[in-house]
């Protein structure tokens, strides 16, 4: 104890160097939370990927369609029939199962709750017909296989059943909440939302919450943590309005099929809307594969962190040992009194781990604090807490590393030396 | 108190190799007042700091009050150092940052006494080298007699049997180096042993007994 209070003492006279160290290590441990976040979260991206996947093979459906093409085919006085058609031969055959899927956004006038992390934009925008301020949250539509076929539970209420899909109240429709809206609402609450299409207030009644940690792959949006997301249920009668056709090649795109037989899964997709005359070239696009890129991608941009953070880590680690040696050499004198007095060579080596002890420690403390204001912008939260597994054991192996050149050199001096010393 | 027998400190290694001490044999009994004298390189502060302590002899014994000091560990080394000796070094040795009563207590950081006694006795210590008005002032702000004195009071606030002093009055004036010569022979008077290492004749004439150093030989031991 007495050694942790004379490394304070010694430290506190020298406030400069202090906060030399303080600085230089607060930006390494910084650099070091933040790469280690980066490495948990791509590994956590993998086995969250794996969890959704589990062992079988999802596809969307991917349009190389001639552009100049499809806007005559789009042109086409019945392809809204058309497409129903075309949608309707996707839900219904039986060679393969097709989960209607698409994420979006869905808007409030009134900020419902105030977590960045439900947000799809962080500002308001102004789009209504009377350029109101309108709140947009992150939102997905699900098909009813979506909960069959997704390894996806309910924490408290219901899932969507058959009448979800065929609610005729154009009024209320019934919304599924992600986990953290629970600090929010309550089963049956009723939330008023705005309606782009219809251009009017609309209302959702809550259904029940999903279970924590509750992630998904989309197409479109990558890794999604459905924790922050409202799931509505598609609803046939959204097909018939007026923004029919754009809806339709949404869900088409976005939503997924699982299939035994893929090459004639899409044989016969392809089959029925060259029938049609919808789309002429439509292909496999494997989901898994889309996973795998996205976590080789998160991979390849840390693997070009790493030198970085070696050098950021060896740089400040030379630096502290420098400084610890300026550090005796400036206190000789007052290290020489305490050899005098009674104290041993080993105290003082404690001394010096404990300054470097101290040093590190509050430079981590500070680096963290700080890290987790920057993370919760940049990363999803499954990393939290995992990071100090790592970092703990990390930053007391850099104090022993870098201790152990001015203890040993200290250690092999003669007190007669040190106390002749000039400082 | 003090027996050196057949004592040689050699400092380096091999052909870099120098003797700071060669056969030295002496005795210093309690309450002597000894200066060690000789010029630069004689070895005078190398056998101080065996004396002291703080170095080991390379060759040869030396026993403390009958216990063979050059057996003991790094540990028993500093509690020795801590309770039989006080330290008075060239310059005065104050740490800059510390005031003078945090400069007295420095030795009763390692000693198992209690907050009150150590107070007791700092006190007791400024109060009686006369410099109880400059307590709470830094070494900046003293006079080198009035920083000389400070050190005396840490050497002397663990109440060692012998004072060790190296070149005491080297920093400062003639008058004020003998109003410090005045306090150690008071100390000696009380029954201390001092030890004093000097090249200073008018130093040496304070004390009883003068030992003569070269090239880290004793080549005369007679009293004064």
């Amino acid at each position: 104890m007495k050694n942790i209070i004379y490394a304070f003492d010694m430290l506190l006279r020298r406030p400069f160097l202090l906060l030399i160290i303080i600085i230089q290590f607060t930006v390494t441990f910084l650099f070091l939370n933040l790469s280690l976040t980066g490495v948990l979260t791509a590994r956590e991206t993998t086995k969250r990927i794996n969890n959704i996947f589990e062992d079988r093979n999802y596809y969307a459906i991917q349009d190389r369609t001639n552009e100049e093409l499809l806007e005559k085919i789009f042109m086409q006085p019945d392809v809204l029939d058309k497409m129903n058609q075309f949608y309707g031969f996707l839900k219904d055959n039986h060679e393969f199962d097709f989960i209607e899927y698409y994420d979006g956004h869905i808007a409030f006038k009134a900020a419902p709750v105030d977590d960045q992390r439900f947000y799809y934009y962080s500002e308001p925008i102004f789009s209504n017909a009377e350029q109101e301020r309108l709140f947009l949250l992150n939102q997905v539509t699900v098909g009813p296989k979506f909960f069959q076929l997704l390894p996806f539970e309910i924490a408290k209420g219901n899932l969507f059943g058959h009448a979800d899909f065929n609610n005729n109240d154009a009024t209320v429709a019934s919304v599924i909440l992600g986990h953290a809206y629970q600090d929010y609402y309550d089963l049956g609450d009723k939330i008023e939302f705005y309606d782009y299409d219809a251009q009017t207030v609309k209302r959702l009644q809550v259904k029940g919450f999903l279970k924590k940690d509750a992630y998904f792959i989309s197409r479109g949006a990558g890794l999604i943590n459905l924790d922050y997301y409202m799931v509505l249920p598609f609803k046939t009668v959204d097909i018939t309005d007026e923004y029919a056709l754009a809806n339709l090649g949404q869900i088409i795109s976005q939503s997924l099929i699982i299939s035994g037989n893929v090459k004639e899964t899409f044989i016969s997709i392809s089959a029925e809307s060259n029938r049609l005359k919808l789309y002429t070239s439509l292909n496999p696009y494997d989901l898994n594969q889309h996973s795998l890129i996205i976590s080789d991608a998160i991979n390849a941009g840390l693997r070009s962190l790493l030198p970085i953070g070696i050098a950021v880590l060896l740089f400040a680690s030379i630096s502290m040992v420098v400084s610890l040696l300026s550090f005796l050499r400036k206190n000789t004198k007052e290290i020489g009194v305490h050899l005098l007095a009674g104290a041993t060579m080993k105290n003082i080596a404690l001394r010096i781990l404990w300054i470097s002890m101290i040093c590190l420690s509050f430079s981590f403390v500070l680096a963290t604090l700080i890290s987790n204001q920057v993370k919760n912008n940049i990363f999803p939260d499954f990393y939290q807490g995992q990071v100090l597994y790592y970092t703990v054991p990390l930053m007391l192996l850099i104090v022993v590393l870098i201790s152990v050149w001015p203890v040993v050199k200290f250690l092999r001096t003669e007190i007669s030396e040190i106390i002749r010393r000039k400082e | 108190m003090i027996l050196l027998h057949g004592v040689e400190k050699i400092y380096g290694r091999g052909d870099n190799s120098v003797k700071a001490l060669n056969e030295i044999d002496l005795e210093i009994r309690q309450g002597e007042m000894v200066g060690i004298m000789g010029v630069s390189g004689s070895g005078k502060s190398t056998l101080l700091n065996i004396i002291g302590c703080i170095d080991r002899p390379t060759l040869g014994s030396y026993y403390l009050n009958g216990k063979d000091v050059s057996r003991m560990n790094q540990v028993t080394l500093a509690r020795l150092r801590n309770s039989c000796f006080g330290f008075v070094v060239q310059q005065f040795a104050l740490i800059d940052d510390y005031n003078t009563y945090q400069n007295v207590k420095v030795p009763l950081d390692y000693t198992r006494i209690s907050r009150r006694e150590k107070k007791k006795r700092i006190e007791e210590m400024i109060c009686r080298l006369g410099i109880e008005d400059k307590k709470n002032k830094l070494p900046s702000e003293l006079s080198g007699g009035q920083s000389q004195r400070v050190a005396i009071a840490r050497a002397l606030v663990n109440r060692p049997e012998i004072i060790l002093a190296d070149e005491p009055t080297g920093a400062l004036d003639q008058k004020t180096g003998r109003v410090i010569m005045d306090i150690f022979t008071k100390l000696n008077l009380e029954g201390k042993t001092v030890i004093i290492v000097t090249h200073s004749q008018d130093v040496a004439e304070y004390c009883r007994r003068i030992i003569m150093l070269e090239d880290g030989k004793i080549v005369s031991d007679m009293p004064n």
